[in-house]
């Protein structure tokens, strides 16, 4: 669990530390990745069924979806750990 | 027009110009009970396809990469009406404010764990093609039973093993990882676990990651991010 100070005063600005921006990984290394976080995570408000992976044949979906290899997923991670 | 929306920041956290959303649609700031929402007009809900589910990640990649770190939420939420988002948001404003404090200068990454390669035409881990239960035949009732037997041993065997490197993980990587959510793994992945990090200490993240691999020669990393935090969220 993180520890910090409560958020009670909700019309205070929280002060963020800097780091580096958020840059988007490589297409085909993140695909599956991103499918599973855009679709099954995140925060949910809206009282309309939300559509998730969890379970669900992705081929019935009709989502035209590239699934690398995981050697080439190695390869591509190993790549990225150098930068 | 309905409207969509993308992420939840604090009041004042505001898309730039020119910032485009689902179907091209520019996105622009919701004011919704001290919380600023970023949102686009759209006439229907949409469904998911790879372009939208990309362009609903970028947007919120865009709102991640100032200094704020908003709440990504989930593709699909669409409300008909401007009043029922801003109501749907202000009704758990408490949760939202919390959830940000939570995030707050943090981003997220992926971590797969397999096991060692296998050789080529080897049967995929977990699963001996000449101890399937289904090939025992149906009238061979008791090696059906015990080929079902072994068969689910070995997948736990596989499943606390899992849990195991995802609990090794997490010890060895703490700090600078703040908080970690372990999943099942299925096929070659043995465990899969999602990872909370200080914006700050990406770079110890990245050494203490290479240096983990190399003390597990035998198994394979994939290591994806830095995401917004989706899996920290809720």
């Amino acid at each position: 669990m993180t520890t910090g100070p409560a958020a009670s005063d909700p019309t205070v600005a929280l002060p963020e530390p800097p780091g580096p921006p958020l840059a988007a990984p490589p297409d085909d290394l993140a695909l599956s990745e991103m499918v599973s976080r855009v679709l099954d995570r995140g925060v949910v408000i809206s009282g309309e069924a939300v559509l998730g992976v969890a379970g669900v044949d992705l081929v019935h979906l009709g989502l035209d979806l590239v699934l690398t290899s995981v050697a080439t997923l190695e390869e591509r991670a190993e790549e990225g750990a150098g930068s | 027009m309905g409207l969509y929306l993308y992420c939840i920041g604090p009041e004042g956290h505001r898309p730039g110009a020119g910032l485009r959303g689902l179907e091209e649609e520019p996105v622009h700031p919701l004011e919704a009970g001290g919380l600023t929402v970023w949102a686009s007009s759209l006439e229907a809900p949409p469904s998911p396809s790879p372009g939208r589910i990309r362009r609903h990640d970028r947007v919120i990649r865009t709102a991640t990469a100032g200094a704020v770190t908003p709440l990504p939420l989930r593709f699909g939420q669409w409300f008909a009406t401007r009043r029922e988002a801003v109501e749907s948001v202000d009704k758990r404003k408490s949760d939202h404010l919390r959830a940000l404090e939570d995030v707050r200068g943090s981003v997220e990454f992926g971590v797969r764990i397999l096991g060692p390669g296998r050789a080529t035409g080897e049967a995929p881990s977990g699963r001996e093609t000449t101890d399937d239960p289904e090939a025992a035949g149906a009238g061979a009732g008791r090696a059906y039973l015990e080929a079902l037997a072994r068969r689910q041993a070995d997948e736990e065997k596989r499943r606390e093993r899992g849990r195991a490197l995802a609990r090794e993980l997490g010890e060895r990587l703490v700090p600078p990882v703040r908080r970690q959510r372990p999943e099942a793994g299925s096929g070659d992945v043995l465990a899969a676990v999602s990872q909370l990090v200080a914006r700050t200490d990406v770079p110890r993240y990245r050494g203490g990651m290479r240096a983990h691999r190399k003390s597990r020669p035998e198994l394979r990393f994939v290591v994806s991010g830095p995401w917004p935090p989706y899996s920290f969220v809720t």
